[in-house]
């Protein structure tokens, strides 16, 4: 799920990249070359959370939501 | 009284917010049949709703402009249920703050251009034909100051704006004559989500405002007055024009 993780971070912390995942996930797990599972988990999990975030997510706030939805991801492909 | 662009259709990219969202306010306000295309499908409902949008004066149209297929079903759509299409805004597009050219990721660059270039040339191509069926028409694309001076927050987006800017040149001198207008606007800081997303703090996002020469950044609906009256025939003898709305800004710098 590093890819995902990766994909997730650079959304939490750019609002416009937020915007190609939350209305272009298919085409971003194309250029990341994502497996079935985890393009799952972007498509469920990380745009779930990406939804609900502020615009923008202020500087001193995108470590910890970062952290959090890393968490997300790894509990998703455990479950 | 008729509104200025009464019974005119007029398909508005990027209408689920920001600026696209306004222009489909103004112009349904004029009179205008009005399809409000984004990939945010329900931010696009929302627009048609506050629009008060019915089926006989609106639609909505899922769309990422960066697939052509879906460009064409757009306009094919459009004028299935319109008849006819007189207007094209090209408001949608997407701002990834990257590092310094050398450092600029290849995603970064053909996300940005695939939307805000490649995107804007795909409606252009595939409304105009539509537009020429019934005489003309008028397409206003949607630039950046980021287009017209160098900026140091996006490479991509800086260039995507800037080929708007010419891609607008072009298709004005190829079918102006034909009866298709083709014009450009480049907007400064104008209170969006995008401008509030890409200003990266509410912090920073207030300083824009302080420290511009109005004491403020623009608001969506004075760039939607611009955009409906280069749309409307009042602009009839505009078209390859570039038309600056920064709230002298620019001419302060310059």
């Amino acid at each position: 799920m590093d890819k995902v993780i990766e994909i997730a971070d650079r959304a939490v912390a750019d609002y416009g990249f937020r915007q190609a995942v939350l209305y272009g996930a298919d085409d971003v797990a194309r250029r990341w070359e994502l497996s079935d599972q985890e393009t799952s988990v972007l498509e469920t999990t990380v745009l779930q959370r990406l939804s609900a975030l502020p615009i923008p997510v202020q500087p001193e706030d995108v470590p910890g939501e970062q952290a959090r939805l890393a968490e997300m991801i790894r509990e998703a492909d455990q479950g | 009284m008729a509104g200025r662009m009464e019974n005119k259709v007029v398909i508005v990219t990027g209408g689920g917010s920001g600026i696209g969202r306004a222009t489909c306010y103004r112009l349904r306000q004029e009179g205008a049949k009005v399809v409000v295309a984004d990939r945010n499908q329900a931010g696009a409902e929302e627009t048609r709703e506050l629009m008060e949008g019915n089926d006989q004066n609106s639609a909505v149209s899922r769309v990422d402009i960066s697939r052509s297929s879906q460009v064409k079903q757009m306009v094919e759509d459009t004028v299935s249920k319109f008849g006819r299409l007189d207007g094209l805004v090209n408001g949608a597009a997407i701002l990834i703050r990257t590092p310094p050219l050398v450092d600029v990721e290849d995603v970064d660059w053909d996300l940005t251009m695939d939307t805000n270039l490649k995107g804007t040339f795909y409606c252009c191509k595939y409304a105009i034909p539509a537009m020429l069926e019934h005489g003309g028409g008028s397409i206003v694309n949607i630039s950046s100051m980021s287009g017209v001076r160098g900026v140091a927050y996006s490479v991509p987006y800086a260039v995507s704006k800037a080929g708007v800017i010419h891609l607008t040149k072009v298709a004005a001198a190829q079918y102006t004559h034909q009866g298709v207008r083709v014009n450009c606007i480049a907007p400064g800081g104008i209170d969006t989500p995008q401008m509030r997303g890409s200003t990266a703090s509410a912090e920073t996002f207030q300083e824009r405002n302080v420290e511009h020469p109005m004491g403020r950044v623009g608001r969506p609906d004075e760039v939607a007055n611009l955009i409906t009256w280069l749309t409307s025939e009042e602009a009839s003898y505009v078209s390859g024009s570039t038309y600056i709305i920064d709230g002298g800004a620019w001419a302060l710098a310059t």
